[in-house]
């Protein structure tokens, strides 16, 4: 049992891990059967493609815009969450923020490239030509599409962040506060100096996971970008981001072997953020 | 009864809250009510709040075989990767933690190191493995790397450790076969575990989009996913189809968590998913 269950885990998981390292040295795809070594060509090619640079500048402006405004915002709903004495608010509240992050994210991204639609009746710009500020092109206007995915995934992702917090609030001991109260510290000096440094290591967490998903965007661009011009990851590259040009060269393009050097540095991006967190973790501080 | 006085800053946030919460929730009523409507009244100006002309047009012009079709391949490749995960998860758990072995804590090791690596990046070789053993474009490839999962296996491995080995020890002197330890002792007592993994795989492998996106490449065997992925045109015209469809597609996930909330809740103190 032992012995099948380390040749499946070898076969579909240790092999393909090294062997895409390989492949990003080789000239690889379905005409190529004998995968012949072409040295760091991949990598140069890659490190000279203007694509890339942008591909790498929109992942990293995912994860800048994502992960802060998850934090805020699971931390706000869930101290409301915790502090509420209704134990209906809290489960309601649980509920509907929990919800979106479970559902399909090609059927969320369907919806929201709906409530995007660049017409009067696309939902966001009803209100914004109600509020005066008139009609904005959302997925279609190169300098905002990929705010407009951003937006979308903060949207769906916020109550995984909002659960981790709450867990982490609970774990909280109450006598802190009541110290605190005994010695007269107002609302916001309670947050700042006992919630916030009690929740670091919760707060670490939720910074990895959330860059990791944050790198690893990939549904969304695929279903929410298509147009009739361009295909998908446009308008002009404005949301070509590197998963999505991973999938693009390896399956569109055939060039496994390119795609295979662009997973490597997607992984590498990856596993420098998981090394942050061990490193973060083992001076944590003392309470 | 110690009633506490509600002060105004708190009824100002409980305001504010309650805003947010519907601002929140209004995309989903969004697709929801407009998946009602006709093709006509989702494009009108200003929207409609609620359908007018109540019409189940675009789920009716949805609902072809090939769609119905596309559900039971969900439920084939989320349901198998769930039954063959939960099986050999539970199993190598079992082996590892009642009869440590040095190989069992390689592969323990092994299962480890893998959780760390997402499996995205394995793709391209994958895609290369299937298409040599010539399982490209069938169920059983797009269950090959589920059927021994490292997540499953470092779970399972988790909860065995929880099991009073009292329990395991008196069956043991009592003679009770390997497998009748496993089968007698360590499901029952794992039931609340299993229940969670089964939830969590479930519901990841319905959602999943890249993976059978590649490995299935006729429409007879796209998951749902690729279903409505590929339904939707690059013109964005039959709003009311899309929607509809997704409505079909969310509903069945919506009526699980309703039901099963502990499970969901449970799974994600202890993982760090998508």
């Amino acid at each position: 049992m032992l012995l099948l269950g380390l040749a499946f885990l070898g076969l579909f998981w240790w092999y393909p891990l090294i062997k895409t390292f390989l492949l990003g040295f080789k000239l690889a795809g379905l005409g190529h059967p004998d995968e012949p070594w072409i040295g760091l060509e991949n990598y140069k090619e890659l490190f000279t493609t203007p694509v890339f640079g942008r591909v790498i500048l929109n992942t990293l402006y995912l994860a800048v815009v994502i992960v802060p405004a998850q934090i805020v915002l699971g931390l706000a709903v869930s101290a409301v969450l915790n502090r509420t004495r209704l134990d209906i608010v809290q489960r309601v509240g649980i509920l509907s923020f929990y919800t979106p992050y479970i559902l399909p994210i090609v059927a969320i991204g369907i919806l929201w490239k709906f409530l995007y639609h660049p017409s009067r009746f696309g939902i966001f710009n009803f209100f914004l030509s109600k509020l005066g500020i008139g009609v904005l092109r959302w997925l279609e206007d190169p300098k905002l599409a990929l705010t407009s995915v951003a937006i979308m995934r903060i949207w769906q992702r916020a109550g995984y962040v909002i659960l981790i917090y709450l867990a982490g609030l609970q774990s909280i001991p109450k006598i802190f506060y009541e110290a605190a109260d005994i010695d007269g510290a107002t609302g916001w000096q309670k947050f700042r100096k006992i919630t916030l440094p009690l929740l670091s290591s919760t707060t670490l967490f939720v910074v990895v996971t959330t860059t990791i998903s944050a790198f690893m965007t990939f549904e969304s661009i695929y279903v929410m970008t298509l147009t009739a011009q361009g295909g998908r990851g446009g308008p002009a590259n404005a949301t070509n981001v590197m998963l999505f040009y991973v999938f693009n060269n390896a399956f569109e393009n055939n060039r496994m072997g390119y795609a295979s050097a662009a997973a490597t540095i997607l992984f590498l991006m990856i596993l420098g953020v998981t090394l942050l967190q061990f490193r973060y973790i083992r001076q944590r501080f003392e309470y | 009864m110690n009633v506490k006085k509600i002060s105004a800053g708190e009824v100002l946030l409980f305001t504010f809250f309650l805003i947010l919460l519907i601002l929140y929730i209004f995309p989903l009523y969004w697709m929801f009510s407009s998946s009602f409507k006709t093709a006509r009244e989702i494009t009108r100006i200003p929207p409609t709040w609620r359908p007018m002309d109540f019409s189940v047009e675009g789920y009716i012009k949805v609902w072809e075989p090939i769609f119905a079709r596309f559900f039971l391949n969900s439920i084939i490749y989320a349901g198998g990767s769930v039954l063959v995960a939960l099986f050999t998860s539970s199993l190598i758990g079992f082996v590892i933690i009642i009869y440590p072995s040095k190989l069992g804590t390689v592969l323990s090791w092994s299962a480890i190191c893998l959780i760390m690596i997402p499996f995205t990046i394995l793709i391209i070789p994958l895609y290369l493995l299937l298409v040599r053993l010539h399982l490209l474009n069938s169920y059983l490839g797009m269950i090959a790397p589920r059927i021994v999962y490292p997540f499953g296996i470092f779970f399972m491995q988790l909860a065995v450790r929880n099991i009073p080995r009292d329990l395991v020890d008196a069956a043991k002197i009592d003679g009770c076969r390997p497998l009748g330890i496993y089968w007698r002792i360590t499901v029952p007592l794992l039931k609340t575990s299993i229940a969670t993994l089964a939830t969590l795989e479930f519901v990841w492998r319905w959602n999943e989009l890249l993976w059978p996106l590649i490995v299935a490449s006729t429409e007879r065997l796209f998951p749902i996913t690729v279903g409505l992925a590929s339904l939707v045109d690059p013109y964005f015209i039959e709003m009311d189809q899309y929607l509809a469809a997704c409505v079909m597609v969310v509903t069945p996930i919506i009526v699980m968590f309703l039901f099963l909330q502990r499970f969901f809740v449970k799974g994600i103190a202890i993982t760090g998913m998508k």
